[in-house]
């Protein structure tokens, strides 16, 4: 166990370490750490939610439970995803306050599970106001690919969150 | 009388006595309590006071064999004479082992293992059932802390032993309290592993007791192996300076450590305070109600335990008081006076404030500072028990009569009485009753599982395919499927379901005490306390019954001599009653008070601006006007009610419920305020529509009705807005299609169907391509992300395992009535 306030930037990507589920979007390599990975399911009807931001596909039953799934490449205003039979969704558990919730993200293509060192995880890099880095844990460099580290609880980001209750605030 | 005499006359009755004559035994019986008061030690106490148990057992034909017990009681008498007259050495003197506390070799004369006398059967079930599984901890920690010696183990082990130590200590069973205490030490210790196998004796000394105790028998286990465990405490706390020290530090400590176990604490005493409540009422009705004045003394009882357990002086003295007073109640020493359970009621409204302060103080992590006024309040009632007990005089012949009052309630309700009679003589069969706590959110997910197997059996049974296969083998086998699917279906919904009880039973003390503020004499009436609910929602209507009932008291029930004036009697009813009616609950407050003017109400509003005009309204819309924010017919504000705020919150509650309140009142008799609620919030009857390739689903509730309008009943305004003519209302027509940017498959209107509903008195024409269905919807909700998503209310699984959008009307009518530059504003947004 790592001390509290020992929080000098190694240490920081020290706690990284651990396993993770990568999967592409595009070209691009992400990974999600393991522990919030619920399951992997392939791409179903998914029922629209009208007047939720574009990146919210909609929501989908699992088991009794209504799961919202999000885009994961619109989110990344990546372009929407190409329906492919390698597409599928990725069910995720999310903390919010007290309660864990769960819900799906769609991606190009699951690739595996990899146990990842600390010392190879690096900071985002800055990309300028431009580039939302908020969701973006690190970055793991192994051989010559890199892989991007999610901060999965954010990617749904208290902006958005906001952005949707005001909507029917006003209405 | 000196005890000598009383022992001679003892040991001259019980030759004369014998099983069938009662009149003998209650002399007898009436020897020894006269005994009990005159002795001091603690050992010859407690068998005298076994034996007036037995002996009232006796009186009251509990026993099988009556003989065997008077001669056991014949042999205690000849051991008292010893003792006390012979002068002989306490510990020499046999008694019937039926009644002695068991013998230890130690000084701690009363630690032995006993059933504690004065722990309710079920309470120590309870105990009993729990530390079961706390054993069976301690075992698997104890192994694994042999290999790892790990400081988390050690803790997790002390923590264990620490609860163990508090719950013995709430039940009475001081030698296990002391026992875990010195176990506790030990791990405190540098090098705890050393130790481990005493450690493992005390786990199986532990085990060995409590299954004694469940079997009934009260051998003492041995003591032997546990010797250590004493010892090596001794051993730490050599000098008595240094213990207090320890236990200081240990105080400390807790205060930060043990936020959970207050916590629980806090729910716990919750529960008690509100069969205190409940109780005390009983009681003022009824002051020699042996069954209630138990309940109260164990209420306050475990209080006491694990208040003081936890530092909490205050609730733990004043409990202390409180029981203590009770005691002397429920053994018919003292008979309880209103002015008594004034006292007591203002003792639980303490416990209920500290607990409050105690909430807040949790959350910085701090116990909150002593209460100055506690300590006069426990002096009150110490004078108070002091005074009734001196008071009242050994009588016999009272005691006698209160002796055939108890056999004859008892032959009336022996259910009652049973369990309080002889449980200490007779060896106790204590029935370990397993209850298990289940969060709420794992039932609720067990709840959503079923409602899942139930699709999944009827996506089953209606494919195709098997309904191509024409067999009656395999219908017969679907049939039963379908059947148990059914049942669990049943099941679930039950599981969430309880007896709106506990608000009823808060209800009660609420009206008591406005009865006295306002000095109104009110019969209070509770009918159908059993009457079952969905749990959140029986939480949900304490707000709005609390704002009934005082208005009820407040504005509806007149003053006395108003009422004799009236020609009714002088105390005022309120009935508060619950009852099922199909598939719905009802709720009812119900006053015979002066009942309301429609006339006034409506004039009040208008002259409060709430409306323009009260022209052409009828009875009932005049009463409904008390709902309307910013009406209040008091003038007065007084300190129970009105403020004209608690109508309108009253209705609000209730709709959030789903549920209605409608008003009945005839001026002069009384009025009636009719809650209808839904047996659970989780389904609603709803009506499913289609647009395009989407299902909306429609609450029932707030549908008027369906059309498929006709051209002519169709108009435009300025070309944009269209609105339906129908019966004489002009109704705006809206385009959910539109609306949701989904693709209608008709865009003429004549094609579609309006459903046209009402929201706020507000209506509009929704505007669908077809209806669908209409079915019980099971309302799930969509997420927190999504929870806000405007028109939307939340989402429902439909038959074929796919997600259906329930529709959030209110939002919607709001919506369409809303201005144009508005509804921009809106849209612009998402």
């Amino acid at each position: 166990m790592t001390n509290k306030e020992d929080n000098t930037g190694k240490d920081k990507f020290e706690k990284l370490a651990g396993e993770y589920l990568t999967f592409y979007l595009d070209e691009e390599e992400y990974g999600i750490e393991i522990l919030k990975v619920i399951e992997i399911i392939g791409l179903q009807e998914i029922t629209p939610v009208p007047k939720t931001p574009e990146y919210v596909k909609g929501v989908l039953n699992l088991r009794g439970i209504i799961h919202p799934i999000i885009d994961l490449k619109q989110r990344f205003s990546m372009g929407e995803i190409e329906p492919t039979k390698e597409t599928c969704i990725i069910i995720v558990v999310i903390e919010k306050g007290e309660t864990n919730e769960q819900m799906g993200i769609i991606v190009d293509k699951v690739h595996e599970v990899k146990d990842i060192d600390g010392e190879v995880i690096d900071e985002a890099p800055d990309l300028g106001t431009q580039f939302d880095s908020e969701f973006i844990l690190g970055m793991a460099k192994e051989d010559d690919s890199v892989t991007i580290l999610l901060d999965i609880e954010k990617i749904l980001s208290k902006k958005e969150v906001e952005e949707l209750s005001q909507i029917s605030d006003n209405s | 009388m000196s005890i000598q005499d009383v022992i001679e006359e003892l040991s001259e009755n019980i030759v004369m006595v014998d099983g069938d004559d009662k009149h003998g035994l209650g002399d007898l019986h009436n020897s020894f309590e006269n005994l009990v008061n005159k002795l001091d030690n603690k050992k010859l106490i407690f068998i005298a006071e076994n034996v007036t148990e037995a002996i009232e057992g006796l009186i009251l034909d509990e026993h099988e064999k009556p003989d065997e017990i008077i001669d056991q009681v014949g042999q205690v008498i000849s051991g008292f004479q010893r003792v006390l007259i012979e002068n002989k050495n306490i510990d020499s003197v046999e008694f019937p082992q039926q009644f002695a506390p068991q013998e230890t070799e130690t000084e701690e004369a009363n630690s032995q293992i006993e059933l504690p006398n004065n722990v309710d059967e079920e309470v120590f079930g309870e105990y009993l059932s729990k530390q079961e599984s706390s054993l069976q901890k301690l075992e698997e920690l104890l192994i694994e802390v042999e290999n790892t010696d790990s400081d988390d183990d050690w803790r997790d082990i002390k923590s264990i032993l620490h609860t163990m130590k508090g719950e013995a200590a709430m039940v009475g069973l001081d030698e296990i309290e002391h026992k875990c205490h010195g176990a506790e030490d030990i791990i405190e210790q540098s090098d705890p592993k050393e130790q481990i196998d005493d450690l493992f004796d005390l786990k199986d000394w532990l085990e060995d007791t409590f299954k004694s105790f469940i079997k009934g028998g009260e051998e003492s286990a041995s003591t032997e192996k546990n010797k250590n465990i004493d010892s090596s405490q001794e051993r730490d706390t050599s000098s008595s300076s240094e213990e207090e020290l320890e236990k200081e530090e240990e105080e400390e400590r807790r205060e930060i450590d043990e936020p959970a176990l207050v916590e629980d604490f806090l729910e716990e005493a919750q529960e008690h305070i509100e069969t205190l409540d409940q109780e005390l009422l009983q009681v003022e009705d009824e002051p020699t109600d042996s069954q209630s004045l138990n309940s109260l003394f164990r209420a306050f009882h475990s209080m006491k335990g694990v208040a003081g357990f936890l530092n909490l002086e205050d609730i733990q003295n004043l409990s202390h008081a409180a029981e203590d007073l009770l005691d002397s109640a429920r053994k018919e020493k003292i008979v309880l006076e209103t002015q008594t359970i004034d006292i007591i009621f203002d003792a639980v409204d303490k416990i209920k404030e500290l607990m409050k302060a105690l909430k807040t103080g949790l959350e910085e992590g701090l116990y909150p500072t002593s209460d100055p006024n506690v300590q006069s309040l426990i002096d009150t009632i110490r004078k108070l028990n002091e005074k009734a007990l001196q008071g009242k005089t050994p009588d016999l012949s009272d005691k006698k009569s209160t002796q055939k009052k108890q056999k004859s309630k008892k032959e009336a309700q022996p259910s009652k009485t049973s369990s309080k009679g002889g449980g200490k003589v007779n060896k106790p069969k204590v029935e370990v009753k397993e209850t298990i706590k289940i969060k709420a959110d794992k039932l609720d997910r067990m709840i959503d599982m079923i409602g899942e197997f139930v699709i999944a059996e009827s996506m089953v049974s209606q494919a195709e395919q098997i309904r191509n296969i024409q067999s009656l083998k395999l219908e017969k086998k679907l049939n039963r499927l379908d059947k148990i699917s059914r049942e669990l279906q049943d099941i679930a919904l039950s599981l969430r379901m309880v007896p709106v009880k506990s608000t009823f039973n808060k209800m009660a003390r609420l009206v008591r005490d406005l009865s006295k503020k306002s000095g109104k004499p009110i019969n209070f009436e509770l009918e159908g306390k059993d009457t079952e609910l969905d749990k959140s929602v029986v939480e949900e209507i304490g707000d709005p019954l609390v704002h009934l009932l005082r208005n009820a008291v407040d504005h509806g029930i007149e003053p006395p001599e108003e009422r004799e004036k009236a020609g009714k009697e002088r105390e005022g009813t309120i009935c508060l009653r619950a009852y099922h009616k199909s598939g719905k609950v009802y709720i009812e407050v119900e006053d015979d008070g002066q009942g309301l003017d429609a006339e006034a109400i409506a004039e009040e509003a208008v002259e409060k601006g709430v409306i323009d005009s009260a022209e052409g309204m009828s009875k009932e819309e005049k009463w409904n006007l008390i709902f309307r924010p910013g009406f209040s017919t008091n003038t007065e504000v007084t300190d129970v009610s009105g403020r004209g705020v608690g109508m309108d919150v009253v209705r609000k509650n209730i709709e959030s419920l789903r549920g209605a309140i409608k008003i009945s009142s005839e001026q002069g008799k009384g009025s009636k305020f009719t809650i209808k609620l839904p047996l659970t919030l989780s389904v609603i009857d709803g009506i499913v529509m289609g647009i395009g390739k989407e299902r909306f689903i429609t609450p029932t509730l707030t549908v008027i009705t369906s059309l498929q309008p006709r051209r002519e009943k169709i108009s435009t305004v300025t070309n944009k807005g269209e609105v339906l003519q129908h019966q004489d209302e002009m109704i705006p027509i809206f385009r959910l299609g539109q609306f949701f940017d989904i693709e209608n498959k008709k865009e003429d209107l004549t094609q579609g169907i309006i459903t046209i509903v009402e929201s706020d008195g507000k209506k509009i024409g929704l505007f669908a391509d077809e209806l669908l269905d209409k079915d019980q919807i099971v309302i799930k909700s969509l997420s927190k992300d999504l929870k806000d998503v405007s028109g939307i209310a939340g989402g429902t699984i439909m038959p074929d395992g796919n997600v259906a959008l329930i529709l959030d009307i209110g939002g919607l009518v709001q919506f369409a009535g809303s201005t144009g530059k508005q509804k921009e504003k809106i849209n612009a947004s998402s």
